[in-house]
C-alpha cells in the first residue's frame, strides 16, 4: 500500500508542474497565465489564434516530460503480469517485413512495380536502417528482387563505398 | 546443359539510366541474338551453357572496352 502510494505520488509529481498556458498579445506580452512550470529546461510553443492578434504560449519542462515518460513506462511494466520489460517491442523476425513495407511506402508503390532506381533506393533504405544485420535478410531481399544473394552483397559493398 | 548467368558491370551507377559501359556489354550480347534481362542490381542471360558463356565473353570484352573496371558474374546450372 505504501509502495503504491509512493508510486501514485511520483506520477502526480511527474505530471504536475509540467505546462503553463498563457495568453499573449502581438508583442508577446502576457495577458493571463494558467498552470505553473518549473525546471531548467523549459521550452515553449507559440500558437497564433485565428482572427485575433493574440496567441497562446504553451511552456513545458522537457525534464518533467522525460520523468513522466519514465514513470508511465514503469506503470505499464507493472501492468504486465508476465513481467516482460517491454511488451510493445516487436519480434525481430517481423522487423524486415516492416522495414520493407516502410521502404515501399517511402517510394509510393510495391517493389514489383518499382523502376531500377527505386529498387536500388529500397536496398539503400534497408541498409541505412540496419536491416542487413538481421539473419537471412540478404536472402529475403535477393528473392524479392529476383537476384542472387551474392549480387546483393556486391551491391551493398559498392554502395557503402560511394 | 541449361544455365543462367547473372552479371553486374562496375562501376555501378545508381539510377534508371544504364551507363555506357553497361549499355555496351548488353548490346554485345544482343548482337549475338541472345536475350538479356536487365535487373535493378544485375543482368541475366539464360540458355545453353555454350551460348551463355559466349554471351558473357562478349559482354565482358565490350564493357571493358567501354570503361568497365570490374565484372562480377555468377553462372549456375538450371535444374
Amino acid at each position: 500500500m505504501n509502495e503504491d502510494d509512493e508510486f501514485a505520488r511520483a506520477l502526480a509529481d511527474a505530471l504536475g508542474s509540467m505546462y503553463r498556458v498563457s495568453l499573449v498579445d502581438a508583442d508577446n506580452r502576457v495577458q493571463a497565465s494558467h498552470g505553473a512550470v518549473e525546471g531548467d529546461r523549459v521550452t515553449c510553443a507559440r500558437i497564433p489564434l485565428p482572427r485575433s492578434a493574440s496567441a497562446v504560449l504553451i511552456e513545458f519542462d522537457v525534464g518533467a516530460l522525460e520523468r513522466a515518460q519514465r514513470t508511465l513506462q514503469l506503470l505499464s511494466d507493472r501492468g504486465d503480469p508476465a513481467g516482460n520489460a517491454s511488451p510493445a517491442f516487436p519480434h525481430l523476425d517481423d522487423a524486415l517485413g516492416a522495414l520493407i513495407s516502410l521502404a515501399e511506402a517511402d517510394v509510393g508503390h510495391p517493389i514489383s512495380a518499382m523502376t531500377r532506381a527505386e529498387k536500388q533506393q529500397v536496398v539503400r533504405f534497408l541498409d541505412e536502417r540496419g536491416a542487413f544485420a538481421l539473419r537471412k535478410s540478404v536472402e529475403s531481399v535477393a528473392d524479392l528482387l529476383g537476384v542472387s544473394r551474392f549480387t546483393v552483397y556486391n551491391y551493398l559493398d559498392s554502395s557503402r563505398r560511394s | 546443359m541449361p544455365v543462367s548467368a547473372e552479371f553486374t558491370i562496375y562501376p555501378f551507377i545508381e539510377g534508371d539510366a544504364l551507363p555506357p559501359h553497361v549499355q555496351a556489354g548488353i548490346e554485345a550480347v544482343r548482337a549475338l541474338g541472345i536475350d538479356v534481362e536487365i535487373g535493378a542490381l544485375s543482368n541475366t542471360v539464360r540458355g545453353e551453357a555454350e551460348d551463355v558463356l559466349r554471351a558473357l565473353h562478349a559482354a565482358e570484352g565490350a564493357a571493358v572496352a567501354a570503361g568497365a573496371t570490374r565484372i562480377v558474374a555468377i553462372v549456375e546450372t538450371v535444374e
